[in-house]
C-alpha cells in the first residue's frame, strides 16, 4: 500500500496545482484546462496601463499589439511584416463595373500562382446595394473563399452621406468576417467627398489599395479605365498584395505567359 | 471520455485509491469493482449499447466454457459459433451500411443507409473475444477462468476503447497473481503515461490542426504545403496511437498489470516487415495467429503465400474502417509485403552497409508514408489532389516562409522524427533512470509533463485516431 500512495501524491499533486492555478485565476476550466484568460491578465499585469493582447497560436497573421497608454491614446507598438501566405487561395472578387477590367487580369495572375478565382460583377452597385441584401453571404456560402477581392464605392465618390456609407462600409466588413481581404480603391478621376476616408476607416491601410494617384488612361465614358490600363492597376494591386506592407500577403508571381483564361465570372445587372 | 482529459484522471486518482485497498484485502471485490467501474466508463463512450458487452461476453464465455469439455467435431462446431457469435455484432454495426453501399455501387441500387452508430471499442473487445475462444480451442490457454475474471478482461478499461489487443495467455496469470504490486512496475506505468500524454495531447493534437487543413482541401495549397501535411500525419498517427498505447499500457502497470509494447520504434524499419513487426503489434500478430496462419500462411509455396498476405492486410485495412481507402491502405501495405518477400533473396545479397541500411529506411518510410495517404484521405480523389500538388506544384521557395509561418509545427515534427530514431537500448536507459531517480524528481517531470500538456492544450481536443476503429 506504501508505493500506492507514493504514486497516487505523484499523480494527485500535479493535479491539484493545475487546478488550484486555474481557481486562482478565477478561470475554473477543468474541462478544457484553458488558461488563456489567465495569461491575458498576467500579461496586462506585466504591462502597466497596457491591454491584454490577442496572440494567435499558429496564424500566419502578424501580430499587431495595440497598447493604450495613460493617456488613453493608442499606437501601433509593434508590427512584424507578416509572412507570405503560400497556400493556393480560392479567391472571390467582388464589386462593381471596375472589375470588369480587373478579373481579366487578375485570372492571370490567378492561373499563374494556382489560386481559383471567382468574380462577382454588379453593374452601377453601391456599398449600399452590397450592404443591404444577402448577395455577398450568397457567394461567400457558395464559392468558400479563402481570400476576398474588393473593388467598390466607384459609384459613391460625390455622395453626401457619409454617415450612411459609413455604415454600408463597415456592414460589408462584417459579411466578409474572418477571411481575409483586400479593398481595391476607386479609380478617382476626381476628388472624392470622403468615402475613401471611410473604407481606410474600416479596412485599415494594410488592407486598402490606395488607387487614388494612378494615372489610368480612361475608355470613352472618361470613367473606366481601358483594359490595357485596368492589367497596368492590377498588377500595381499584385505587388502589393504579396508585399509586406499588407496583412495577408499571398502568392502573386508576375503571370509569364498569356494563356486563356479560366475563371468563373458571374455578371448581376444593375439593381433598380 | 479521452485519457487526456483532466476529468479523467481526477477519476481515475479516485478509482486507483480504492483498487489498491480491494487489491489488498478481496480479490473477488477488486474484480466487481474494476468490472464495474469499465462498464461505467463503456457507458459513458456508448451510452445504452454498453449492455451490449456483457450480453456478447456471457454468451462467448458460455460457449467457450462448453467448448473446453468438448472435443473434435463438436468443439469445432462450438468455435465456430462462438466466434460468430462476437464477429455478429462488429459485422452489424461497422459494415451493414459498407455493404448497402457496395451493393448499391454494383447493382445500380438505391437502398437506404440504416441509421447505426458504431459503438466506440467494439473492435477491439470483439478480437479479445475471439482471440481468448480460440486459443482455448488450441489449447494454448488452459486456464480455468471464471465469468467474472472474463468479464474482467473483456471490459478492463484501459483497453477497452483502442487497445492494445491482449491475450488471455499474457494476462489472466497476472490477474491471479497474489502479493503487491512492484514499486518498478508502478513507476513504469507513470513513465508511460508521461510518455503517451507527450505524444499526444501535445506533439499529435497540436500538428493535427495543420494536418486537418490539408486534408480536407489539399488542392487549395501548394505543392509543399501537401508534402509537409503528408509528413506531419505520418508522425502524428504514430505520436497520437503509440501515445494512447503507451497511456493504455501504462494505466494498466498502475493496476498491477504487465502488458507488451504495442509499437517498436516503427520508423526505424528498413523493410515493411520489419515495420510491421514493429507497428500496432497486438494487431499485427493477432491478424498474423488468427487468419495468416489458418489462411495457410507460408506453407502452401510462394503463390499462396503472397495471395495470404495480400487477403490478411486487406482485411486488417477493412478492420480499420468500412470504406474502401482502408482496403486500398491494406492492400499497399499487403502489395508491398509481397514484394519485399519475392525480392528477398535477391536483397540478402547487398552487403548490409550504412548506406544500404539508410536507403532502405528511406524507401521503406516514404512508401508508409504514402500509404497514410490513402489511409487519412476521405476518398480518393483527395489522395489525387494531394499527390498531383506535391508533383506539379512543388517548390523548395516555399519552404522558409513555410518554417516562418509555422516555427511550432516545424519544431514538433522534425523533435518527433529525431525521436523516432533513438535507439531502443537509449529508451530503456531513460526509462530505467526515470524509474529509479527520486521520488521528487519524477514528481517534477510529471508536473513539468502536466505543464506542458496545458500549454500546448488545443481548444478543438484531437479524438484518439484509433478510437473509431
Amino acid at each position: 500500500m506504501k508505493q500506492y500512495v507514493k504514486v497516487l501524491l505523484l499523480l494527485l499533486i500535479p493535479l491539484l496545482l493545475v487546478a488550484s492555478y486555474s481557481m486562482w485565476g478565477g478561470d475554473w476550466w477543468l474541462e478544457k484546462a484553458d488558461f488563456s484568460e489567465l495569461k491575458s491578465v498576467i500579461d496586462s499585469w506585466a504591462r502597466p496601463g497596457g491591454e491584454a493582447v490577442e496572440v494567435g497560436a499558429d496564424s500566419t497573421f502578424a501580430v499587431v499589439e495595440v497598447v493604450a497608454d495613460s493617456s488613453g491614446s493608442s499606437c501601433v507598438a509593434e508590427e512584424e511584416p507578416a509572412p507570405l501566405d503560400t497556400a493556393n487561395q480560392k479567391i472571390l472578387f467582388f464589386g462593381d463595373s471596375m472589375l470588369e477590367g480587373l478579373s481579366r487580369r487578375l485570372c492571370d495572375y490567378a492561373m499563374e500562382n494556382g489560386h481559383e478565382l471567382t468574380s462577382v460583377i454588379w453593374y452601377s452597385s453601391t456599398s449600399q446595394t452590397w450592404a443591404e441584401c444577402d448577395t455577398l453571404e450568397y457567394f461567400i456560402k457558395k464559392t468558400s473563399p479563402s481570400f476576398m477581392v474588393v473593388c467598390l464605392c466607384s459609384n459613391e465618390l460625390f455622395v453626401r452621406d457619409l454617415t450612411e456609407r459609413d455604415k454600408f462600409i463597415g456592414r460589408i466588413v462584417s459579411k466578409m468576417g474572418d477571411v481575409p481581404f483586400v479593398w481595391i480603391s476607386p479609380p478617382n478621376w476626381k476628388e472624392d467627398t470622403g468615402i475613401n476616408d471611410l473604407i481606410i476607416k474600416h479596412v485599415g491601410e494594410d488592407r486598402y489599395f490606395d488607387s487614388r494617384h494612378l494615372e489610368l488612361r480612361r475608355g470613352r465614358d472618361r470613367v473606366h479605365p481601358t483594359f490595357d490600363a485596368a492589367a497596368d492597376w492590377m498588377d500595381s494591386v499584385a505587388v502589393w498584395m504579396s508585399g509586406d506592407s499588407t496583412r495577408h500577403p499571398i502568392r502573386m508571381a508576375v503571370p509569364l505567359q498569356q494563356r486563356p483564361r479560366k475563371f468563373k465570372q458571374i455578371l448581376l445587372l444593375p439593381p433598380e | 471520455m479521452l485519457f487526456t482529459t483532466i476529468p479523467f484522471w481526477a477519476m481515475f486518482i479516485a478509482f486507483l485509491l480504492v483498487y489498491a485497498l480491494l487489491r489488498k484485502s478481496t480479490r473477488v471485490g477488486m474484480l466487481l469493482y474494476v468490472v464495474a467501474c469499465s462498464l461505467g466508463f463503456f457507458y459513458l463512450a456508448n451510452g445504452w449499447l454498453m449492455l451490449l458487452l456483457p450480453a456478447t461476453a456471457l454468451v462467448s464465455w458460455g460457449l467457450t466454457w462448453w467448448m473446453s469439455r468438448r472435443e473434435n467435431g463438436a468443439r469445432k462446431f462450438l468455435l465456430f459459433l462462438s466466434v460468430t457469435v462476437n464477429l455478429a455484432p462488429l459485422v452489424y454495426y461497422k459494415y451493414t451500411n459498407f455493404s448497402i453501399e457496395v451493393f448499391n455501387h454494383i447493382l445500380q441500387t438505391n437502398f437506404a443507409f440504416l441509421d447505426i452508430a458504431l459503438p466506440v471499442g467494439i473492435s477491439f473487445y470483439t478480437f479479445q473475444a475471439i482471440s481468448f475462444s480460440t486459443d482455448v480451442y488450441r489449447r494454448n490457454f488452459s486456464m480455468d477462468v471464471s465469468l467474472l475474471e472474463y468479464l474482467f478482461y473483456i471490459s478492463f478499461f484501459p483497453l477497452l476503447l483502442a487497445g492494445p489487443i491482449t491475450r488471455p495467455g499474457d494476462f489472466f496469470p497476472q490477474v491471479r497473481r497474489r502479493g503487491p504490486v512492484s514499486e518498478r512496475l508502478l513507476y513504469l506505468g507513470v513513465w508511460l503515461v508521461m510518455c503517451g500524454l507527450m505524444k499526444k495531447a501535445v506533439v499529435a493534437d497540436y500538428i493535427a490542426q495543420y494536418n486537418n487543413w490539408i486534408f480536407d482541401s489539399p488542392e487549395t495549397y501548394s505543392g509543399f504545403e501537401n508534402l509537409m501535411g503528408v509528413l506531419g500525419y505520418t508522425v502524428q498517427i504514430y505520436c497520437d496511437f503509440s501515445g494512447y498505447s503507451d497511456i493504455s499500457i501504462g494505466l494498466a502497470a498502475l493496476m498491477g498489470v504487465h502488458l507488451k509494447d504495442n509499437f517498436r520504434f516503427p520508423y526505424q524499419s528498413t523493410n515493411l516487415t520489419e515495420f510491421w513487426r514493429r507497428w500496432h503489434i497486438s494487431l499485427s500478430t493477432w491478424f498474423r495467429d488468427y487468419v495468416y496462419i489458418p489462411l495457410g500462411g507460408n506453407r502452401h509455396g510462394a503463390l499462396r503465400t503472397y495471395f495470404n498476405n495480400l487477403l490478411t492486410m486487406a482485411l486488417a485495412g477493412l478492420w480499420h474502417g468500412s470504406t474502401m481507402m482502408f482496403v486500398f491502405w491494406g492492400l499497399i501495405h499487403g502489395l508491398g509485403l509481397v514484394v519485399h518477400k519475392s525480392l528477398k533473396g535477391m536483397l540478402d545479397l547487398i552487403p548490409d552497409k550504412w548506406p544500404v541500411r539508410f536507403i532502405c529506411w528511406l524507401v521503406t518510410f516514404c512508401y508508409v508514408a504514402v500509404a497514410w495517404v490513402y489511409f487519412r484521405s476521405p476518398d480518393v480523389e483527395t489522395c489525387g489532389d494531394i499527390f498531383v500538388r506535391i508533383a506539379t506544384d512543388f517548390d523548395f521557395a516555399h519552404f522558409l516562409p513555410f518554417v516562418e509561418a509555422r516555427p511550432m509545427w516545424t519544431a514538433l515534427v522534425v523533435g518527433a522524427l529525431l525521436l523516432c530514431g533513438l535507439r531502443e537500448s537509449a529508451y530503456s536507459r531513460l526509462q530505467t533512470r526515470f524509474v529509479v531517480s527520486p521520488w521528487v524528481v519524477k514528481l517534477l517531470l510529471f508536473a513539468a509533463v502536466i505543464q506542458l500538456v496545458v500549454e500546448f492544450h488545443t481548444n478543438n481536443v484531437q479524438p484518439f485516431i484509433y478510437y473509431q476503429f
